[in-house]
C-alpha cells in the first residue's frame, strides 16, 4: 500500500516536471478580490471589478444561485418522500440536522427552536458554496475581458494581475494558440466563483445574523437589553464596558463578514498560486486542507452565531466576561 | 467599497437569498424532519413501552400459570392421598367384612352340625331305646330263665358309654 503511493507519487513528479519544462502551465496569474462580473445587466463594464452601469451579474451571483438550486434538489430530494425509517438521501440530511440541532440545544435548550433555523441555514449554505469554490472548472472556466487600461482605478488589481506578460524572456504560454485560450490584453473572467469569496455574500449573512442576535436579545429582555450597552448607574467602569459592548456588536458585522471572506478567498489564492509555482502535486495537499477549512468555516458561522444569539438573550450580568470571545475565534 | 468588490444591488440581492435559503430550509428541511425525529421517538418509546408491558404480561401470565400448576399438582397429590386412604380404609372393610362373613359362617356351620348332632343323637336314643326294648323283649322271652340278670346290666353299660 505504502508502497504503491510512493510510485504513484513518484511517477507523477516526474511527469509533471517534465511537462513543466515543457510548458505545460499557466502563465498568467490574476486574483481579484472582488467578484468580477460576467454580465453587465443593461449596462457597460468600466473595468475587469465593475461595472459602468447597469446590474452586475457577477460570477459570484452565479455560484449563489447554483448553490441554492443544489440545496433546493437536495432537499426536495431528501424530504419529498418522507419514511418512517429513513433510507438513503433522507438518512443523510436527517443525520445532518439531528447533529446540528443536538449541538444547538447543546448551547442553548431554551432557545433552540428560534436559533435553529438561521444558524443550520447558514451552515449548510456556507459549506455548499465553500466546498463549491473547490470544483475544478470553478474559477478556470470563463470569458476573456479586455483588461482594463486605466489600472490605476482598480488598487487591487494591479497588485494581484501580476500577468506573467513581464516575465523574464516572456516565457511563451504553451496554450495560447489553443482555442478559447485568452489573447493578449484580455484577462480571464471566470464564470464561477465560490460565493463566501464575495464580501456581499459574506456580509450579507454577517449583517442578518447580527440583526438576528440584536433581535432575538430584544425580544427575551425588552428594553432592558439595552442596559447592557448604556449602563451608567453602576460606575464608570460599566459604562465604559456597556460602550465597548456596543461597538463590539458593529464590530462582529465586519468580524463575521471578513473571517468568511478572508478565509475563503485566501484559500482559493493559495491554491492559485500553488498551481501557478508548480501544477502537478503541489496543490494536492492544499485542497485537503482547503476542504478543512471549507467545513471550520462554516462550522465557526454558525456556531458563532448561535453562541451569539444564546448571549444576548442572557439577562444583563455575569456575561462580559466571553463578551469578547470573538477576537479569539480564528 | 467598491475596490472590495461591495455593490449596494449584489449586497440586497445576497440579503433576499439569505432570507431566502433560511425560509427554504426551515420549510422544506427543519420542520419536516424534525417533526419525522419526534414521531420516532415516540414511537420507539411506544415501542419500548409496549414491550415492557408485554414482558410484564408474560411474566405475569408464567407466574399465574405455575401457580396454577402448583395448585393442580396439589390438588391431584389431595385426590391420589384420598383416594389412596379411601381405598385402604375400603380393603380394610373388606377384609373385615370378610372374616366377619368367615365367623358367621363357621359358627353358623357349627351350630348346624350341633343341631344336627342334637337331632342324631334324639333319633338314635330313640332308636336304642326301641332295640334296647326289642332286646329287652327278646332276653326276657328267651332267657330270662338263666342269665338275665347280667345280660341287662350290660346292656344298660353299654347304653351308658354311649350317652
Amino acid at each position: 500500500m505504502r508502497n504503491r503511493i510512493l510510485t504513484v507519487t513518484g511517477i507523477l513528479l516526474v511527469v509533471g516536471i517534465i511537462l513543466y519544462i515543457i510548458g505545460v502551465r499557466s502563465t498568467k496569474l490574476h486574483i481579484s478580490v472582488a467578484a468580477e462580473p460576467v454580465v453587465c445587466l443593461g449596462g457597460a463594464r468600466a473595468t475587469l471589478e465593475t461595472c459602468a452601469s447597469g446590474f452586475p451579474i457577477t460570477n459570484s451571483l452565479i455560484t449563489t444561485v447554483i448553490v441554492l438550486v443544489i440545496i433546493i434538489v437536495a432537499v426536495l430530494a431528501g424530504t419529498r418522500n418522507m419514511q418512517m425509517v429513513p433510507r438513503g438521501f433522507q438518512n443523510v440530511l436527517e443525520v445532518m440536522v439531528e447533529a446540528f440541532y443536538n449541538f444547538a440545544q447543546s448551547v442553548d435548550r431554551r432557545n433552540v427552536a428560534k436559533f435553529f433555523p438561521f444558524c443550520a441555514s447558514a451552515f449548510f449554505f456556507i459549506l455548499v458554496s465553500n466546498v463549491i469554490g473547490l470544483v475544478p472548472g470553478v474559477g478556470s472556466i470563463g470569458a476573456c475581458v479586455p483588461t482594463a487600461e486605466h489600472k490605476e482605478t482598480a488598487i487591487v488589481a494591479p497588485v494581484a494581475d501580476v500577468t506573467m506578460a513581464e516575465e523574464p524572456a516572456g516565457a511563451p504560454d504553451f496554450f495560447a494558440s489553443w482555442p478559447l485560450s485568452c489573447e493578449k490584453g484580455t484577462t480571464l473572467v471566470p464564470y464561477l466563483r465560490a460565493p463566501s469569496a464575495d464580501l456581499n455574500v459574506t456580509l450579507a449573512w454577517a449583517l442578518i445574523s447580527v440583526g438576528l442576535i440584536q433581535f432575538f436579545g430584544f425580544q427575551a429582555l425588552g428594553l432592558g437589553y439595552l442596559t447592557k450597552f448604556f449602563n451608567f448607574r453602576e460606575g464608570f467602569m460599566t459604562a465604559i464596558v456597556g460602550i465597548l459592548e456596543l461597538i463590539s456588536e458593529f464590530v462582529r458585522i465586519i468580524a463575521f463578514a471578513f473571517r468568511l471572506f478572508g478565509n475563503i478567498f485566501a484559500g482559493e489564492v493559495i491554491l492559485v498560486v500553488m498551481a501557478f509555482l508548480f501544477p502537478y502535486l503541489l496543490p494536492a495537499p492544499f485542497y485537503a486542507f482547503e476542504l478543512f477549512v471549507a467545513f471550520m468555516q462554516a462550522l465557526i458561522f454558525s456556531v458563532l452565531s448561535l453562541v451569539f444569539m444564546s448571549l444576548a438573550t442572557e439577562a444583563h450580568g455575569g456575561h462580559d466576561s466571553h463578551g469578547h470571545g470573538e477576537t479569539a475565534a480564528h | 467599497m467598491e475596490k472590495l468588490g461591495i455593490n449596494w444591488g449584489l449586497l440586497i440581492a445576497q440579503l433576499i437569498n439569505v432570507v431566502f435559503v433560511v425560509w427554504l430550509l426551515t420549510t422544506f428541511l427543519y420542520r419536516p424532519i424534525l417533526n419525522m425525529l419526534n414521531q420516532r421517538t415516540n414511537r420507539i418509546q411506544e415501542g419500548l413501552q409496549d414491550a415492557e408491558k408485554v414482558r410484564e404480561q408474560l411474566a405475569n401470565a408464567k407466574r399465574d400459570y405455575d401457580a396454577e400448576l402448583a395448585k393442580a399438582r396439589q390438588e391431584a397429590a389431595g385426590i391420589l392421598a384420598q383416594a389412596q386412604e379411601r381405598a385402604r380404609a375400603q380393603a380394610a372393610e373388606i377384609i373385615a367384612q370378610a372374616h366377619r362373613d368367615a365367623e358367621k359362617l363357621k359358627s353358623d356351620t357349627l351350630a348346624q352340625a350341633e343341631q344336627e348332632r342334637q337331632r342324631m343323637l334324639g333319633e338314635l336314643k330313640d332308636r336304642m331305646a326301641e332295640l334296647v326294648v326289642l332286646t329287652a323283649e327278646r332276653v326276657l322271652n328267651a332267657e330270662l330263665k338263666a342269665n338275665h340278670d347280667r345280660l341287662i346290666e350290660e346292656s344298660l353299660a353299654e347304653l351308658g358309654k354311649y350317652n
